[in-house]
């Protein structure tokens, strides 16, 4: 009975220790690698270093080539935002609401002529990645690829 | 025994019994309970008590573990005679405290497990909302590694909503 109940102490403190050190973990920083990529069917532009990127979609679009207009990295705190420029009058707002169950939940808002045409909020597993694409741009389509660590 | 005893003395009686008496005073009471039915009784009537109470002691401490009450008695006797650190090790190595632990280790372990692994096999993204000026939306899925893609199409300029 005596080892029940220090049994059940034990762990309703290990409990509290570790909601509260997840509640911490939650406000650590997320590292966010941004690539832009200009998706289109012209040949000759393919980018070697995105190879992996464009197997792994080569079975969703029939794009040609892929290529890498820019990359930028984003640190965000807790309920922090991070802004990165697009071509053609792009932007792309990117709004950190914190971790939870393993996931980072992020505010993903693209702007044109700074006016919001496109906004979702996605959960993203860490070290892990999502792709919001479709504008058009030249002769093909931009990737806004977003790489999440945290 | 009467003219060796002046009265009757019932803690005389019990002493007796319990074999206290020096040998005089042995022979007296003998003597006296020869000839004094109601000091007789008096012993017939410890006899009764003491006969009864040892059986049911003996009932009660059929199923007691002797040796091993013995041996922690021991144990904790050696105890408190060794050194500090030695007894703060047998504490921390002890049922006590080990089970405890373990059971803490688990459901700590369980609750890590619970809040920081996402569910086995799932997509890289949960998509909570999307909306905006666009003419459609598509969530895609990649098929090996599970990338979440959000593939829009915008509307002309000009043509917003």
């Amino acid at each position: 009975m005596k080892t029940y109940r220090i049994t059940l102490l034990f762990a309703i403190i290990v409990s509290i220790l570790i909601i509260q050190a997840d509640k911490a973990w939650s406000e650590t920083t997320i590292d966010l690698s941004v690539k832009t990529i200009l998706a289109s069917q012209k040949p000759g532009r393919d980018d070697p270093n995105l190879k992996r990127f464009k197997d792994e979609l080569k079975d969703l679009f029939r794009y040609s080539s892929y290529q890498l207009l820019s990359r930028d990295n984003l640190r965000l705190n807790q309920k922090n935002s991070g802004t990165i420029s697009l071509p053609g009058n792009r932007s792309m707002k990117i709004t950190s609401k914190g971790i939870s169950g393993g996931r980072v939940t992020l505010q993903v808002e693209m702007f044109r002529n700074n006016r919001q045409i496109f906004q979702t909020v996605v959960r993203l597993l860490n070290d892990s990645e999502v792709t919001v694409g479709g504008p058009k741009h030249e002769d093909g389509n931009l990737l806004i690829n977003i790489f999440a660590s945290f | 025994m009467q003219e060796n005893l002046p009265h009757c003395d019932s803690e005389l009686i019990s002493r007796y019994y319990d074999g206290e008496l020096g040998q005089v005073e042995r022979s007296q009471v003998e003597r006296h309970i020869l000839v004094c039915p109601s000091c007789k009784q008096s012993l017939e009537d410890i006899k009764e008590i003491s006969s009864q109470y040892g059986a049911h002691l003996a009932h009660q401490s059929a199923g007691m573990n002797t040796q091993e009450t013995e041996k922690h008695v021991l144990k904790y006797l050696r105890r408190s005679e060794a050194p500090l650190w030695t007894r703060i090790k047998e504490t921390f190595l002890s049922k006590k405290i080990l089970v405890p632990a373990t059971a803490t280790a688990c459901v700590a372990l369980l609750l890590i497990s619970v809040l920081r692994t996402p569910v086995a096999d799932s997509p890289s993204a949960i998509v909570t909302s999307v909306s905006g000026d666009v003419s459609s939306i598509i969530i895609l899925e990649a098929p090996e590694t599970r990338q979440t893609i959000l593939w829009f199409n915008e509307r002309p300029e000009g043509q917003s909503i």
